[in-house]
């Protein structure tokens, strides 16, 4: 599976890991290998991806008590009340249920906490999928980890650990909790306690209103003309206003930034505006007219453009906005900013858009191996065969 | 518009859904324009295709459908299938089965009270053959829906 722009290798087959065939490789690296080994090779498809991802986590809501939909493809369920006994039994029916309704492998750890079932998920995927790390084999097991290994422990924490002579797992669980926090803060404090079965993760249930909101994308090929990157800022901007809001906020100033070199050269220069509003604001319109000065005052001739992106900063509740006493259309803007999202809401993504995003879009992704919307689209429905 | 829930009852077992189910348009009397609608006392949410046709929403996935060899079965070229993974297929059922890689639709039959799998080729007598191991089925039709315009 490729990334973006069909850049680099992003997901990858056991068959294909055998091959040698390393994460983040560039495909153009691994051309001639997927002639040689016939490999299948796909574009991202986020389409079906999500859709799957929604299916596996409305299934695990339907089956456990209380789901923290941690990513794309992690969730944690708390088991509290459940007997120990009964875990293992529990975990295989998690299993095979979201296999059956789904068809998704999956793997399931339980421990007694995020961070102890994260490791036995890990031990999981070595074996069957399943791990229950009940707290007799804890210290075994942890002695079998590396800190490196371990979740929200990074390379600069690692290599400080081992020049602690703390190495595994089981080495960094026994350490001096305020020790640790000493020399390296709450957060590796925190990591030390869960390994001790102290639960020091909350469960979040709701996802917080994000502060900001990024919108960005590399282009399918160079992009030259003030035109088409005005094109593309529009559909960034309609984007992320259109996340904005969804979570009920409105944005007092945003950032626009491209990424490019002069023609004739390589190389990547970036460039970016900052863009205060008088108002708080949330209608495309509005966000579009200033998105364009800004673009105005960044962009150059003769010059040639990879990247654009848009961040919305400041966002504050919808409902905490002052209103401004000369902003008469305001009720009138955001019903029609309802009815716009409503209307992609019940038709498809882009269904109603403003004209400034242009319509052939030739910045837009490359995308040339996508495999269909199977379950997002009536066009791309797969087919049953009668004969 | 002001919609007013209050005559729903507190023993209406769908008001909670009835509240997020607003896009659409709802037999309901605006509070401030004359008499109370006689309907009120009686208001029960618009009828729904999905409620209908989808049990599992998470398990339920749609196919179209290729080949007429099973029209005697009353499934034509090109409609559209409603498949429920959750479902056990019986004797009976119809099912989604990955054949060379192709996914086929098949009946579930019984012969000589074995459990057999029943292929409908064109022009010709239906095919019995032994059935397969479950894995191998992708899950048990549970509608057919056609579009008749």
């Amino acid at each position: 599976m490729l990334s973006n722009n069909d850049g680099c290798v992003i997901a990858r087959s056991n068959e294909v890991k055998k091959l040698g065939i390393t994460m983040a490789q560039p495909y153009f690296q691994i051309k001639d290998l997927v002639k040689q080994f016939k490999i299948q090779v796909f574009s991202s498809n986020y389409a079906l991806y999500g859709d799957m991802s929604k299916r596996i986590m409305q299934s695990l809501s339907v089956l456990a008590p209380k789901l923290e939909n941690y990513s794309i493809d992690e969730a944690f369920l708390d088991l509290h009340g459940f007997k120990i006994d009964d875990l293992y039994a529990y975990a295989h029916t998690l299993k095979k249920t979201i296999k059956q309704w789904t068809g998704i492998p999956t793997s399931v750890g339980i421990g007694a906490t995020k961070t102890l079932a994260k490791v036995a998920n890990a031990m999981g995927k070595k074996g069957d999928g399943l791990c229950v790390l009940i707290p007799e084999i804890v210290p075994f097991i942890l002695s079998q980890i590396l800190v490196g290994e371990l979740w929200g422990i990074g390379r600069r924490w690692a290599a400080q650990l081992n020049a602690l002579n703390i190495y595994n797992a089981e080495e960094l669980r026994q350490q001096n909790i305020s020790a640790i926090k000493k020399k390296f803060g709450v957060v590796l404090a925190r990591t030390v306690a869960e390994l001790n079965g102290q639960s020091c993760r909350a469960f979040s249930l709701e996802v917080e209103d994000k502060k900001q909101i990024i919108s960005s994308r590399s282009f399918g090929k160079s992009v030259e003309s003030f035109l088409e990157l005005r094109q593309s800022l529009a559909y960034h901007i309609s984007r992320a206003a259109e996340k904005m809001r969804a979570q009920g906020s409105v944005t007092t100033a945003f950032q626009v930034w491209v990424y490019g070199c002069q023609k004739g050269t390589e190389g990547r220069t970036a460039e970016s505006e900052l863009v205060k509003l008088p108002i708080p604001m949330q209608h495309t319109a509005q966000l579009l007219a200033y998105g364009e000065a800004a673009l105005k005052k960044i962009f150059r001739n003769n010059w040639r453009y990879k990247k654009l992106g848009v961040v919305f900063l400041d966002m504050v509740p919808n409902f905490e906005s002052q209103l401004d006493f000369f902003d008469q259309d305001s009720d009138r803007s955001s019903l029609l900013m309802k009815s716009l999202d409503g209307i992609n809401q019940r038709y498809g993504k882009g269904s109603l858009r403003f004209a400034a995003e242009g319509f052939d879009k030739p910045w837009s992704m490359k995308r040339d191996r996508s495999s269909p919307a199977y379950t997002t689209q009536w066009t791309d429905l797969p087919r049953a065969f009668t004969s | 518009m002001v919609y007013h829930f209050a005559s729903l009852g507190e023993d209406h077992k769908d008001a909670a859904q009835f509240k997020v189910n607003m896009d659409t348009p709802l037999l309901v009397s605006c509070i401030s324009t004359g008499f109370a609608s006689p309907a009120d006392d009686y208001i029960e949410n618009p009828l729904d295709l999905n409620r209908y046709l989808v049990a599992n929403p998470s398990a339920t996935f749609y196919f179209k459908v290729s080949g007429s060899s099973m029209a005697e079965l009353g499934i034509l070229e090109n409609d559209l299938l409603v498949v429920d993974r959750s479902l056990n297929p019986v004797t009976g059922s119809l099912i989604l089965i990955v054949i060379n890689g192709e996914i086929c639709l098949r009946k579930l039959g019984l012969s000589n009270s074995q459990p057999v799998l029943q292929a409908f080729p064109k022009n010709q007598p239906p095919i019995i053959s032994a059935m397969p191991d479950p894995a191998e089925i992708w899950g048990v039709l549970s509608s057919i829906i056609r579009k008749v315009l």
